[in-house]
């Protein structure tokens, strides 16, 4: 540079200039098309969704050219994020994205050959949150938040506002750190058909049985009144066979899913404490100074308790004597569709998921207009519940992690990971997937709008009734090896006519026998320390789970109206 | 109690030894071909590490795995563990971990970022394979061939711009009728198992499990993957052990 003459290196530097304002003006083109073209709505004005891609776009430049792999369940949010986002994200930094989308029990499986294998197979996974046990005990997950505040500060988005995550309860380990960052949310909750429950006909009739009013129900008496009601005396409406109650019995991986979720905390077999009951959890395994120390009565659980086997004789009961006889066949998928044919009166376990395809028009039950036949409400609550439990599930799809891979693509994947989740784009997610994450985006404008159309979803996710809703908690050392337990000892009930007190001994032995072999490894924080077997009089006497079976386990159905259904939780 | 420990040694040595298990494989180049390739050399390892005899038949695809389902002592060789058929099986794996990935020939251009970019093109896909499935559940346009073999040559004469296969098999066939072909896009990485009757002791499985755990830690399957190299590009696998 010393060699060139005054009046030459002037032009260089202007031609250097000209260079760099195109370049720069050339980005910014990229970044408006997207934000015109695709980010609308969002919580953020234009500017600031312009200030935010371009800080990617600085972030990601030394990554530019990689790229990275993630994977994800299959549900719409993520196809949104793998078709679109990935695709943006692309263009906006040069960093390509391989978002591979399949079934959650394949995610499991396949963070579980990472973990345990020692294979990178993927930069970052969105693993659902019931695995936060798991991750922060394996001592082999990042933990994000000291990730942000150390080597991955540099790639960390400032306005990504981690106070504004409505799940962050469910990341974060008992250490107080958090492992993985939401990015999608759905409940299990409630699902009606408000146009039956308002019919003056059917009302004036259930109250002439059962002696109240046909509303949304609040215990398990008042679902198994109105299943009865509809599949038993109802029996057909409009000259079509109709049922009062829709759940699946196969013997698969999925049946499973429906206990572990959340089937005993409705029931209540749990302590108080959220998001998860503490000392015992809803997986009836008992935890004391972060060890799990049991999951049979015998130790201190609750697995075999008498709560546990009346959560389990109510599912299969219900399921045969109030669902359409082909549900005992059917598992997840197949049954996911089922309410959405027009013949079911009330689900007490679905999916908010599923609010997309359940709101299309043409089927059975939307309206001419667009608006849904049906709503969704809190789920009504076994004998065993009481204020200040869990009262149902929330999935938290969440990004995960993993300490094996190298740096470099951990920060890569960071950006990817962040920038799906970022007020730039949350907005325009939740609206195309309706698994909202962000407290901004569930109390926007746009969200109200759009509520007439949801059932029930936004007013939902603004009530405090969704702290209630909660993933798997901590209590469970080992998802992966754990949770096996569930499909394959709940199914004996209804397949083969074991008894649920049988069913749900064996399970409390399964889940024991493992807990004692996670003792034995040396390397997992918090491990599993069993309490020595006792008689369970022992534990049932005591305050708190394990609970003394409740001599009358159906008192009077309660039932309320749906605009207060959601503000008795409060 | 030194004893005791040498008895208990001896007893499962020779409680495992007194096992024999048949392998059902079927046709799927080049990881079974004939009764060898990549699949066959890694689980002749498991099972000579694990001192458990066996046998390897050959046979169709759904009859390998039906005989699986209805005899005990058997397996099937090289199966995706499915949510569907998790109940219906006892597992050792992933034998090896496969990928799917979008093909095109060197010279094509056309600009594909993520998936849904060739939604709007045919593609050619193996009859009957788990990536028409896959393909099925997207509502894709499918050339169906009866196998990658038949795919590579259509592809050659240009029939479909497009071709998604498994990453190995579509470089091996591809050396077979002589074309340059691109990775475009990886689909979905898929773990392949060996599936074990449901009655089979579950001794066996853990031992074998360990076995295969040790496999991978130690490198094993790392040198009989690269023993495949003149056979088939397999660097997209490889990455995984990195």
């Amino acid at each position: 540079m010393l060699f060139i003459r005054p009046h030459k290196a002037l032009i260089f530097y202007i031609f250097i200039l000209i260079f760099l304002f195109q370049n720069s003006i050339a980005n910014t083109d990229v970044l408006n098309k997207w934000i015109e073209k695709e980010f609308q709505p969002s919580t953020l004005n234009k500017q600031q969704q312009l200030e935010e891609l371009i800080w990617f776009q600085k972030a990601a430049q030394p990554f530019k050219g990689m790229e990275i792999r993630v994977v994800s369940e299959r549900i719409d949010t993520h196809w949104y994020e793998a078709s679109v986002l990935a695709k943006a994200f692309k263009e906006i930094t040069g960093i390509s994205i391989i978002h591979e989308i399949t079934g959650e029990d394949d995610v499991v499986k396949k963070i579980n050959v990472h973990l345990k294998k020692g294979l990178n197979l993927y930069d970052m996974y969105i693993n659902d949150s019931d695995l936060i046990g798991t991750h922060f005990r394996s001592g082999k997950v990042v933990a994000l938040s000291d990730f942000m505040n150390k080597e991955g500060k540099d790639v960390t988005l400032p306005t990504l506002d981690i106070k504004d995550f409505m799940g962050l309860s469910f990341v974060t380990g008992p250490d107080k750190k958090i492992y993985q960052l939401p990015d999608q949310q759905f409940a299990n909750l409630y699902w009606y058909r408000a146009d039956w429950f308002a019919r003056d006909d059917l009302k004036k009739r259930f109250k002439k049985i059962y002696g109240y009013e046909l509303n949304v129900p609040v215990n398990w008496s008042a679902y198994e009144d109105i299943a009865e009601f509809f599949t038993i005396h109802v029996h057909k409406l409009d000259g079509k066979k109709i049922y009062g109650h829709m759940d699946y019995g196969k013997k698969d991986p999925s049946i499973g899913w429906r206990f572990s979720d959340a089937w005993l905390s409705m029931a209540g077999v749990g302590d108080k404490g959220l998001p998860n009951g503490l000392p015992v959890d809803e997986w009836g395994i008992r935890v004391e100074n972060c060890r799990p120390v049991g999951a049979s009565v015998s130790r201190g659980g609750a697995a075999n308790s008498p709560a546990a086997v009346y959560a389990l004789r109510k599912f299969n009961e219900w399921l045969k004597k109030y669902a359409p006889p082909e549900a005992k066949h059917m598992n997840f998928s197949q049954a996911g569709s089922v309410a959405a044919q027009g013949h079911i009166a009330q689900q007490i376990f679905w999916y908010t998921a599923f609010t997309t395809s359940m709101t299309k028009k043409g089927l059975p039950v939307v309206n001419k207009d667009g608006t849904p036949k049906w709503k969704m409400a809190p789920s009504p609550h076994g004998v065993y519940w009481e204020k200040g439990m869990k009262l149902g599930y929330q999935d938290a799809g969440s990004w995960t992690m993993l300490k094996s891979v190298p740096l470099k693509r951990r920060k890569a994947a960071w950006l990817y990971a962040q920038f799906v989740v970022s007020k730039t784009v949350s907005l325009k997610k939740t609206i195309v997937g309706l698994t909202p994450i962000r407290i901004s985006d569930i109390n926007s404008k746009h969200m109200s709008k759009l509520s007439k159309n949801l059932g029930g979803l936004v007013e939902f996710y603004r009530s405090k009734a969704r702290l209630l809703w909660t993933p798997t908690g901590t209590n469970v050392p080992d998802y992966p090896l754990l949770s096996p337990a569930w499909w394959k000892t709940v199914p004996k009930v209804i397949e083969e006519g074991v008894s649920a007190q049988d069913a749900m001994n064996e399970l409390a032995r399964y889940l024991d026998e493992r807990l004692l072999f996670l003792s034995k490894g040396k390397e997992l924080k918090c491990s599993p320390l069993l309490n020595q077997a006792k008689n369970p009089s022992y534990w049932l006497n005591k305050k708190g789970s394990p609970k003394k079976r409740i001599l009358n386990e159906k008192p009077k159905g309660i039932t309320i109206d749906y605009q207060k259904a959601l503000e008795i939780y409060d | 109690m030194f004893f005791m420990g040498i008895f208990f040694i001896l007893l499962s040595k020779t409680f495992l030894n007194a096992q024999f298990i048949v392998i059902n494989t079927f046709e799927v180049e080049p990881y079974v071909q004939n009764k060898k390739g990549l699949a066959i050399d890694i689980a002749k390892v498991l099972f000579e590490r694990a001192n458990i005899t066996y046998s390897i038949k050959s046979s169709p695809q759904k009859r390998a795995i039906i005989r699986t389902q209805q005899t005990r002592n058997n397996s099937v060789l090289f199966i995706q563990r499915s949510q569907e058929r998790e109940s219906n099986f006892k597992w050792v794996g992933p034998i090896l971990i496969t990928q799917t990935a979008l093909f095109s020939l060197e010279e094509n251009d056309t600009q594909i970022d993520v998936f849904k970019d060739v939604f709007n093109y045919p593609i050619l896909v193996a009859r009957g394979s788990a990536d028409e499935e896959y393909l099925k559940g997207f509502g894709l346009n499918t050339q169906v061939a009866n196998n990658d073999f038949q795919n590579a040559r259509k592809l050659k004469v240009k029939r479909a711009k497009f071709w998604i296969a498994d990453t190995i098999s579509a470089s091996y066939h591809a050396k077979k009728v002589d074309i340059n072909i691109k990775k475009r896009l990886t689909l979905i990485t898929t773990l392949r198992s060996l599936a074990f009757n449901i009655h089979t002791s579950d001794k066996i499985i853990e031992h074998l499990n360990n076995i295969l755990t040790i496999m991978y830690k130690d490198g094993t399957i790392k040198k009989i993957l690269s023993s495949y190299e003149d056979k088939f590009e397999s660097k997209d696998i490889s990455r995984f052990f990195e």
